[in-house]
């Protein structure tokens, strides 16, 4: 059906990441043309940042074969998720993509502090280059033993129809409770928590890095929230904007 | 001098008849897992001994066979019915016409077969615990006690083996393990053969015992977890023409690159291509080990991103507080 549409796979947290590798299977599955183009390296908190590593004038890139997806094109990027959709939306991979699919996120990305995530980060970049994105993040908190990034996936595709379906600019956030057993949790519209939840890593002074969830716990009581509806078992889905300008007549003189 | 000692407890006679009806075409081959393991090994350029329990006519056959190949033989000799089996394949098809597991081992023969596994080992770079043709010939518990002494003594030691004896070995502490998916879901390591099962069972495994654990997945990419970094390793795609030895092929290439000293990457990318190319079971010209060696150059070996473990959840105030405690 949407043969043509090409489609970039990208994350914060490394090309070797499971999610990443759910998540573009689930979009070859849907028939879309999909590049594979994700940082080398573990990018989480990054927001929109576009720092890349460069040898001799050219950023770095290695090409990479990953299960399942014989056929297509996978880059490991030396660079931040946002400048991988930024140079990918320019040509840098074959043919610029229409939509950005960037996770699946292990954590969830919540509220108003998605502001600075890797995984948002990337779906916003499109966005603001004319393109669609959707960011997908696994809730890993509840049942962190197994982590059903199949279940991410699936319900990352079922919204891509509905995703282009909607004008260019346009950015969802989705973010998947870890189910157990058998059953999918239900969509939810949600509007973002006041701080909410984002997932970054730090770098010890033995280059150990360390994953860290920085999060206001006051979140999960603001009704309607995508941080209450997810602890509540709900897929949440909110609409996002990235910078945007305000009227200058709408502040107070 | 590289020298790869297999404890192979009982290697098999296979008699197949081929041709046609009236001018049929007999053929006597040694088999079995150990002996499939030597060939690879020899074929890469490694000395090879192979520790075994040579039972009767079978095993009198046996022996000439394996070691006109080149293959040194240290052998427990005794009476009685030894593992053979013996196809027809004049049809086409394989038939089974009869297969014997082989009497199992009395404690005398099994105490020699020890000793001698033992001296082998002794002077050998790796030992490779290979497991018998019959679930019945011999006691699991003697892969418990062969890992625990050879290890004890700063030896190598790989164990290529399932269910009991793999469980055994653990026991006993090894350097590598080498288990299929398949072998993992029969053994209920897993319930699922999905990468998200087969890592956790990697690091029971690990824990259970092996310093290097390596999952084969038939076609798919191979998973290594080694001095703490999980990796996939990526072989390009052979026509695999029988992919039943690929495994024996994977054992024996790294057992020969970790005798002459190399690193376990390097080992683990040789033995992919050598069970890629799946060579145990037909035969070996050096040509082939030629061909094994230039396929190892295009493996990749890729580390896999952790399944993430929250390690720390912290406020907005938390994280400030980072700053002025100090």
């Amino acid at each position: 059906m949407r043969q043509s549409f090409t489609t970039l796979i990208t994350n914060d947290d490394g090309i070797g990441s499971p999610g990443l590798l759910r998540l573009a299977l689930a979009a070859h599955d849907a028939g879309l043309d999909v590049i594979v183009a994700a940082p080398a390296a573990e990018s989480s908190g990054s927001g929109a940042a576009i720092t890349a590593t460069e040898s001799d004038g050219r950023i770095l890139v290695e090409k990479r074969r990953l299960e399942g997806l014989d056929g297509v094109p996978c880059y490991a990027v030396h660079a931040a998720p946002a400048l991988i959709t930024l140079i990918a939306s320019h040509g840098a991979f074959g043919r610029a993509p229409e939509l950005v699919l960037s996770g699946v996120n292990p954590g969830a990305n919540l509220g108003r502090a998605i502001l600075h995530s890797g995984t948002v980060g990337a779906a916003l970049t499109m966005g603001v280059n004319g393109g669609r994105g959707l960011a997908v993040s696994l809730d890993v908190t509840t049942n962190p033993t197994i982590l059903r990034w199949g279940v991410a996936a699936r319900l990352a595709a079922q919204l891509i129809p509905f995703l282009l379906d909607q004008p260019a600019g346009t950015v969802l956030n989705l973010n998947v409770p870890n189910v157990t057993g058998d059953q999918m949790p239900e969509f939810r519209p949600a509007i973002l928590a006041r701080f909410g939840i984002v997932q970054t890593t730090m770098t010890q002074q033995d280059q150990h890095q360390i994953r860290l969830a920085v999060a206001d716990t006051a979140a999960e009581s603001e009704p309607g929230s995508d941080a209450d509806l997810l602890g509540r078992g709900f897929a949440t889905v909110t609409s996002i904007r990235s910078v945007d300008e305000r009227p200058l007549a709408d502040l107070v003189l | 001098m590289n020298a790869i000692v297999i404890f192979a407890p009982s290697p098999v006679l296979t008699v197949t008849v081929e041709g046609r009806e009236g001018a049929a075409d007999v053929h006597l081959h040694a088999g079995g897992q150990g002996v499939w393991q030597a060939r690879m090994v020899q074929a890469l350029g490694s000395s090879v001994t192979m520790c075994c329990v040579l039972t009767g006519e079978t095993g009198q056959v046996l022996g000439h066979l394996v070691g006109d190949e080149g293959i040194d033989v240290l052998a427990v000799r005794r009476a009685g019915r030894g593992a053979a089996y013996l196809h027809d394949r004049r049809g086409g098809e394989r038939v089974h016409l009869a297969e014997a597991q082989g009497d199992p081992l009395s404690r005398h023969d099994l105490d020699e077969l020890y000793d001698l596994t033992l001296r082998a080992g002794l002077s050998a770079d790796v030992i490779i615990l290979s497991g018998p043709a019959g679930d019945d010939v011999v006691p699991a518990d003697v892969y418990r006690r062969l890992a625990s002494d050879l290890r004890a003594t700063g030896r190598l030691v790989i164990a290529d083996l399932s269910g009991e004896r793999l469980r055994a070995a653990l026991q006993g502490r090894v350097s590598v393990v080498k288990v299929s998916d398949e072998e993992l879901l029969a053994d209920a390591r897993i319930t699922e053969n999905s990468i998200e099962q087969i890592v956790h069972a990697m690091y029971a495994l690990q824990e259970e015992g092996a310093s290097t654990v390596i999952i084969s997945r038939a076609e798919r990419p191979m998973l290594m977890l080694s001095n703490g970094t999980l990796s996939e390793v990526h072989v390009p795609t052979m026509q695999i023409a029988d992919p039943h030895g690929a495994g024996d092929s994977l054992t024996a290439g790294v057992a020969a690159t970790l005798a002459s000293g190399g690193t376990i990457e390097e080992a683990v990318a040789l033995g992919a291509a050598a069970g890629a190319l799946n060579v145990t079971r037909h035969g070996l010209g050096t040509g082939r080990a030629e061909t094994v060696r230039t396929l190892r150059d295009l493996v990749c070996i890729y580390p896999m991103t952790e399944f993430p473990a929250i390690t720390q959840r912290l406020t907005p105030d938390q994280l400030a507080q980072r700053v002025k405690d100090r």
